[in-house]
C-alpha cells in the first residue's frame, strides 16, 4: 500500500517475560529458567524501547510457535511516545515467523485504537530481530495521518 | 463448545472498561484468554486455546483476535493431536474467525494433517454446540 509518509527509528528489548503453553514431545530446552518447547507454543509479553522519529515504549503481547520449519508467531503491540513529532499512543498487530535466527514480522496499526495526535494514524512497518543487537533493530513505518 | 473462559488484561487504553461475570474488559485494550472447546462428532475431543484480543470497542463487540489451540482428540477417525491458528474478528457480537491448521505440529495420526476451517459464533450459545467445518 501507498502512504503520503516514511519514517523510520530504532527498538531495542528492555523486557521478555516468556511462558510456554504446550510442549508437544515434552523435548523442550530450559535457559535461564524459561522452556522453549522443540514443537509447541508459548506465551510471552516484553516490552521496547524507540528512538529515533520513533521515540517512546512499547508493550507486546506475542503469541509464539515453535517448529523445525515454519513458525508462525503474531501478537499485539501498544506504543506509547511520538512518531515524526506526533504525540499519543497506537496499536499495532504483528503478523510474523521465526526460525533459530531470526523474527521477521509485518506490523499494521490496528484502526481505532489510536489516542491523542496518533489516533488518525494507519499504516504499516516490517522488522527483523536477527541476532544479539545491542543498538537495537531498525523499522520503517510507513503511514498515512 | 467452549467449557472454560479466563481473560485477563495487558493493555487499557481508556481505562473505561466494565466488568462482567468477574471479568474486566477493557472499553479499548489488549487482553489474553485461555479458553477450552469440545468437540463432538466427526471431530471429537478437546481444545486448548490461548487467545489474544485487540478490543475496539468491547461493549459494542468489535476487537480483532488471534490464537493458538492444541486440539487432542480424533478427526474423521485418525486419533492424535494437532495445533489450530485462529485469525478472527469480532465484529457487533459476532465472531468470524479462519482456523487453519499448523503444518509440523501434528503427532500420531494427525501428523500430517492440513487443513482449514471457517466459523462463525453469534449470540449465547446453541445447546448443540458451533458447528465446525474441516476442510482437509
Amino acid at each position: 500500500m501507498s502512504r503520503a509518509h516514511t519514517t523510520s527509528g530504532r527498538f531495542s528489548v528492555t523486557s521478555w517475560a516468556e511462558k510456554v503453553v504446550v510442549d508437544i514431545d515434552g523435548e523442550g530446552t530450559e535457559i535461564n529458567g524459561v522452556t522453549y518447547p522443540k514443537r509447541g507454543f508459548s506465551r510471552a509479553d516484553t516490552t521496547y524501547a524507540y528512538s529515533g522519529d520513533i521515540e517512546g515504549t512499547s508493550t507486546v503481547a506475542y503469541l509464539i510457535s515453535y517448529n523445525d520449519g515454519f513458525a508462525p508467531v503474531t501478537g499485539f503491540e501498544r506504543f506509547e511516545g511520538s512518531i515524526d513529532g506526533h504525540d499519543g499512543s497506537l496499536v499495532l498487530q504483528h503478523v510474523g515467523d521465526h526460525d533459530a535466527e531470526a523474527v521477521r514480522a509485518t506490523l499494521t496499526i490496528v484502526e481505532g485504537m489510536g489516542t491523542g495526535g496518533l489516533e488518525g494514524m494507519t499504516g504499516e512497518a516490517t522488522i527483523e530481530l536477527a541476532g544479539h543487537s545491542d543498538d537495537g533493530y531498525p523499522i520503517t513505518l510507513s503511514y498515512d495521518l | 463448545m467452549p467449557t472454560g473462559w479466563d481473560e485477563s488484561v495487558i493493555e487499557d487504553i481508556d481505562g473505561e472498561g466494565e466488568t462482567k461475570n468477574g471479568t474486566y474488559y477493557p472499553s479499548r485494550g489488549v487482553t489474553t484468554a485461555k479458553v477450552t472447546f469440545q468437540y463432538t462428532g466427526d471431530i471429537e475431543g478437546t481444545g486448548a486455546t490461548t487467545y489474544l484480543f485487540a478490543y475496539r470497542d468491547s461493549k459494542a463487540g468489535h476487537a480483532d483476535i488471534v490464537g493458538y489451540e492444541r486440539f487432542t482428540g480424533s478427526i474423521g477417525g485418525r486419533t492424535g493431536s494437532c495445533v489450530f491458528r485462529h485469525t478472527g474478528s469480532y465484529e457487533d457480537g459476532a465472531v468470524s474467525d479462519h482456523v487453519e491448521v499448523l503444518p509440523g505440529l501434528g503427532t500420531d495420526g494427525l501428523a500430517d494433517l492440513t487443513g482449514s476451517a471457517d466459523i462463525s459464533m453469534a449470540g449465547p450459545p446453541p445447546e448443540a454446540g458451533y458447528e465446525f467445518t474441516l476442510t482437509s
